[in-house]
């Protein structure tokens, strides 16, 4: 009872700091409970999409003739598989919307009525799928990001015979190809006008060219009892019958589901990460503030010794505070979680694609608060042990003394830069008890500088390059294949208008098996164009390939070691030269020279990449080329290095962990600002009486804050410069950027810098308006 | 004639007690005069401090006024109050009230450096000369936690004295200290009075009453007696001394 009795006590009286402490706790407890349960959220959509969808664990794409009665009784017959299902799709290499052109291939097929319609406005399914009309078109949602298209505008499919015009009707679901990160799409038309070109194709010879073509979809499933994961059971199955050498590409459920949830996973392990660093802050700030708190209350606890409380029952009494505190703001941000977590939810559904779940995790958020109520538990018991050393007669005689040592790092105390000068002695008096705050500036500017970090990387067009991301101003995509000379005059026409420099000239993207692995394969007309090697070399003969760190390590191969790569009925032996960047296919890939292709299959440079020395001329370029050149290429200008969507959304993490980093610092800031106070208050009194004013003892205050935002700046960029290299690439290894490389510049330190200090300013200086209720005549009490 | 540099009228300050009003002091009426060493006597709970902070203005009078150079102190804003304090009104507390991470010289210091008008360079040699007056400049850079009280409270009394103050206010200044220290800072503000400063002291010491030009004898709230002295020298202090014993007895002291 007694126990109680002192809690509730010490709750009413420093109301402030629990307030505190629970708003601390509130803010980690809403980032982590929305974080899981939104993660936990889009894994539970795309598996139930999937299972709805009836998603085959492979999927491969076959030139019709390709995928003969032979090969599929093999497949039928194989131990592990189930079921085999084939589905015709028309593809076709171009289709607009409006000004947009998909570079990438759209399988238009019937409509699958195991996928459901979306309501995009209210992000809800609708009851079912209305049959369609001739000229419609049901589109993914990843297509409807890609095109940034709204229901009832216009698709061109352009199937090479002729061109098709639709109108949207509607976003279907697909969990198999529908996030806007897998560059394969489904499109689905209805039953007569999928006929009607079939047929125009079938009886055209211009799909022969690959303009346009049928490809079967062939669908394999595995049985129930087989234990392979998907890319294992894909890859026996590739080695025991050879199909996956036959098609043209090939994807497992797995790998789907990953790409569909890579983005999201990203930005959710970002945002865990922030909220591991707030918790860390966090402990550091309570910590603090026990330790602070026995300090001030030396009094108190030698008299509670002096009454009869024993260590034990004062630590405990201590711990159950700010026990009280934590559950409190961990309640109170779970409440506030469920209302921020479906809305965080439907921010990814245009890159995913499925529609997440609205569910909170409450199992697993629950138990991990546990784990940190309990690691928090340990560090107040561990921080209490001091009250042990308390002797009641010391802290009755003398324990509210406030003695201050010298230091060396005093400055002295001039009439120019008088506040400033307080604050830094004040500092420097106190500077043990401050360490803590810039422990916690140091987390804070740490994290904010990696952000920084990640968003100049969007920015910059060499950091893009160094870690093997597609980057450039003008692409050009060849129809046909073109001698050196009339590329040569595509490229002086380029530079009648500005300066530029040709950054790829690739014969395009397949699908080789390697190790009967079916990946991407990214051929280059010569070694030098692969970029980002990290180890060995480029591959500078006909039997060498290089492959992404990403890639050896899902086939446990290094820098020596001498491979088989497969494409139809061929095989060759190649030696691998080095490791590579390379984002495609989330760096699941391999790179080879043209020559070193050419044993496998017919290559052609395909597309040629260009940085422009002035993007502001990119469109006129493209307009011109496209004019001048149009029977022979399509030129695009990229108006933005990164998908639009995909810079909102690190654009908006970043607004995240810059939002909570300030309210965070905010709270830090105000508890110790009432504890100094409170620990002030005497020495504010005398100056009030030797005639400062409230505005420069506030201005005091603040100088102070000022000086540990700074400190703890400088320390958290430099363990920014050392560490976030790291920690990024491990993160964005998921994207297949194995090797983060930082782009550094004025602004990523400047920027945090500028936040924090303008934070830990106002904060303090609004914090110590209660200097105005602190009165001279307060001294004569003493 | 002497000039009046104080004036209080009317002075009242009562405070809210269990629901109702108590006053502490009562319609109080009082001129401070220039050069003068004004010593406030009275028993404990006379009012004297509560005086000595509304005529200060540390503390606002609930009814009444307090004129210094044509001024209100009672409806002065806070920002001129804290002019005044670091221009013509000079502090020294009981319990000396010197800032703990400053050293000596910079507690001294700092209160001049808030005078816009005076030079740095000016203030930090005032500031030396009276360390060394003080007999306090051989721990001058030392922190105050590193000094004795009677150290304290002289360089207590150099701060308030830093910027010339026209009038030096000292509530209870040797209350805190021994006899040997007492005596050196009552030594050191007679000086300070001989050269011209004008002083108000409240104190309950006899000793330290000796020094006053002129004392005021607060009861219950009210000035009940005046006694005026001539200026102090230690060669007649028990005269003095006789003179003073005499007129509180009469007061009942």
């Amino acid at each position: 009872m007694e126990i109680l009795t002192l809690v509730l006590a010490n709750i009413r009286r420093k109301m402030g700091s629990f307030i505190s402490i629970a708003l601390l706790m509130a803010v980690i407890s809403m980032a982590f409970t929305s974080i899981l349960s939104v993660w936990n959220n889009i894994e539970n959509g795309i598996d139930q999409a999937q299972q709805r969808g009836n998603v085959p664990q492979m999927t491969g794409m076959f030139e019709k003739e390709k995928l003969n009665d032979n090969l599929l009784s093999k497949l039928m017959s194989h131990d592990l598989v189930r079921d085999v299902k084939t589905v015709d799709t028309i593809v076709g290499q171009k289709v607009t919307c409006g000004d947009i052109e998909y570079s990438n291939t759209v399988f238009l097929q019937e409509v699958n009525t195991a996928y459901r319609l979306i309501d995009t406005r209210e992000l809800r399914y609708c009851e079912n799928v209305p049959s369609l009309k001739s000229g419609e078109i049901y589109i993914s949602p990843g297509m409807k990001t890609n095109f940034s298209c709204e229901i009832g505008d216009m698709v061109t499919f352009d199937a090479g015979c002729e061109a098709y015009d639709f109108k949207i009707a509607g976003v279907l679901e697909d969990p198999a190809l529908g996030a806007s990160v897998i560059g394969w799409k489904n499109a689905f038309i209805s039953h007569a006008d999928y006929e009607a070109i079939y047929h125009d194709i079938e009886s055209s010879a211009e799909s022969e060219n690959g303009r346009a073509s049928i490809v079967t979809h062939l669908y394999v499933y595995k049985k129930d009892s087989c234990e392979l994961s998907d890319n294992q059971f894909a890859r026996q199955i590739n080695l025991d019958t050879g199909i996956a050498d036959m098609g043209t590409g090939s994807i497992t459920k797995a790998v789907s589901k990953n790409y569909t949830g890579l983005f999201p996973k990203i930005i959710c392990i970002i945002l865990t990460v922030f909220v591991l660093f707030l918790l860390a802050a966090a402990i550091v700030v309570l910590c603090h503030s026990v330790s602070t708190g026995i300090e001030m209350e030396y009094t108190a606890f030698g008299i509670m010794k002096a009454l009869g409380f024993t260590k034990e029952k004062i630590r405990l009494v201590i711990a159950a505070q700010y026990l009280a505190a934590q559950l409190l703001g961990i309640s109170v941000g779970m409440i506030a979680a469920v209302l921020l977590c479906g809305k965080l939810g439907n921010l990814f559904f245009p890159i995913t694609g499925v529609l997440p779940n609205h569910n909170i995790s409450f199992v697993r958020c629950i138990s991990v608060s546990g784990g940190v109520l309990l690691i928090l538990v340990i560090c107040i018991l561990l921080i209490t042990k001091k009250i042990a050393q308390i002797s009641p007669v010391r802290a009755i005689s003398s324990g509210r003394a406030e003695i201050y040592f010298d230091s060396r790092i005093h400055l002295p105390i001039r009439k120019r830069m008088l506040l400033a000068g307080l604050a830094f002695r004040q500092f420097t008096s106190n500077k043990r008890q401050y360490l803590g705050i810039i422990a916690v500036v140091s987390i804070l500017v740490y994290f904010m500088t990696s952000m920084m970090m990640l968003t100049a990387m969007i920015t910059t067009t060499s950091a893009w390059e160094s870690m093997g991301v597609t980057y450039q101003d003008l692409r050009v995509d060849l129809k046909e294949e073109l001698p050196d000379a009339k590329i040569q005059e595509i490229e002086r026409t380029i530079g009648t208008f500005c300066g530029f420099e040709n950054v790829y000239r690739s014969c395009g993207n397949n699908y080789f098996s390697i190790e009967g692995e079916q990946m991407m394969v990214c051929i280059f007309s010569t070694p030098e164009q692969i970029k980002a090697i990290i180890r060995g070399r480029e591959p500078l003969y006909d039997n060498e390939i290089v492959l992404t760190e990403i890639a050896a390590d899902l086939l446990d191969l290094k820098v020596g070691d001498k491979v088989t790569v497969g494409h139809l009925d061929k095989r060759e032996e190649y030696l691998i030269s080095g490791l590579n960047q390379y984002e495609n296919d989330a760096g699941e890939n391999f790179s080879m020279s043209m020559e070193a292709a050419s044993k496998l299959t017919d290559v052609s440079v395909s597309y040629l990449g260009y940085i422009l020395d002035e993007r502001g001329k990119g469109e006129e370029i493209a307009d011109t080329l496209n004019r001048k050149f149009g029977n022979l290429l399509t030129a695009r200008f990229y108006e933005t290095p990164m998908e639009e969507t995909y810079q909102i959304a690190i654009n908006a993490m970043t607004l995240i962990v810059y939002t909570f980093s300030v309210v965070f610092a905010a709270v830090v800031v105000h508890m110790v600002c009432s504890r100094a106070f409170v620990r002030e208050r005497r020495d504010i009194g005398i100056y009030k009486a030797l005639g400062f004013t409230v505005r420069s003892l506030r201005l005091q205050f603040a100088f102070r804050f000022l000086i540990m935002a700074f400190l703890g700046s400088v320390t958290g960029s430099v363990l920014a410069v050392l560490f976030s290299e790291r920690m990024l690439s491990a993160i964005l290894r998921l994207m297949g950027i194995s090797s983060f490389m930082a782009a550094f510049g004025i602004s990523t330190f400047a920027v945090p810098f500028a936040a924090i200090s303008a934070c830990f300013f106002l904060s303090s200086w609004i914090a110590a308006r209660k200097i105005r209720q602190v009165e001279v005549k307060e001294l004569v009490c003493d | 004639m002497k000039e009046s540099i104080l004036s209080a009228k009317g002075l009242c300050r009562s405070f809210a007690h269990n629901g109702g009003q108590l006053h502490i002091l009562s319609n109080i009426d009082l001129e401070i005069y220039r050069g003068d060493f004004t010593v406030i006597m009275g028993a404990s709970g006379s009012g004297k401090s509560t005086l000595l902070y509304a005529l200060s203005g540390m503390d606002r009078a609930t009814a009444g006024s307090v004129v210094y150079q044509g001024e209100d102190i009672v409806t002065m804003k806070e920002k001129r109050l804290a002019k005044l304090r670091h221009t013509d009104f000079g502090f020294i507390f009981q319990q000396m009230h010197l800032i703990g991470n400053l050293s000596l010289f910079e507690n001294i210091s700092v209160c001049g450096y808030l005078n816009k008008e005076k030079k740095a360079e000016d203030v930090r040699r005032t500031a030396d000369q009276l360390l060394q007056k003080m007999g306090i400049e051989k721990v001058k850079s030392h922190l105050p936690s590193q000094v004795s009280g009677g150290e304290q409270q002289r360089c207590a009394i150099a701060r308030a004295v830093v910027h010339s103050p026209r009038v030096l206010f000292a509530d209870e200044p040797t209350g805190a200290l021994n006899r040997r220290n007492t005596t050196e800072v009552l030594n050191l503000l007679t000086g300070l009075n001989e050269e011209g400063q004008s002083i108000l002291m409240v104190t309950h010491d006899l000793r330290a009453a000796l020094r006053a030009t002129r004392i005021l004898y607060l009861e219950d709230g009210k000035i009940t007696g005046e006694l005026t002295l001539p200026a102090y020298k230690s060669s007649d202090e028990k005269s003095r001394e006789a003179q003073v014993n005499a007129w509180l007895s009469s007061l009942e002291w």
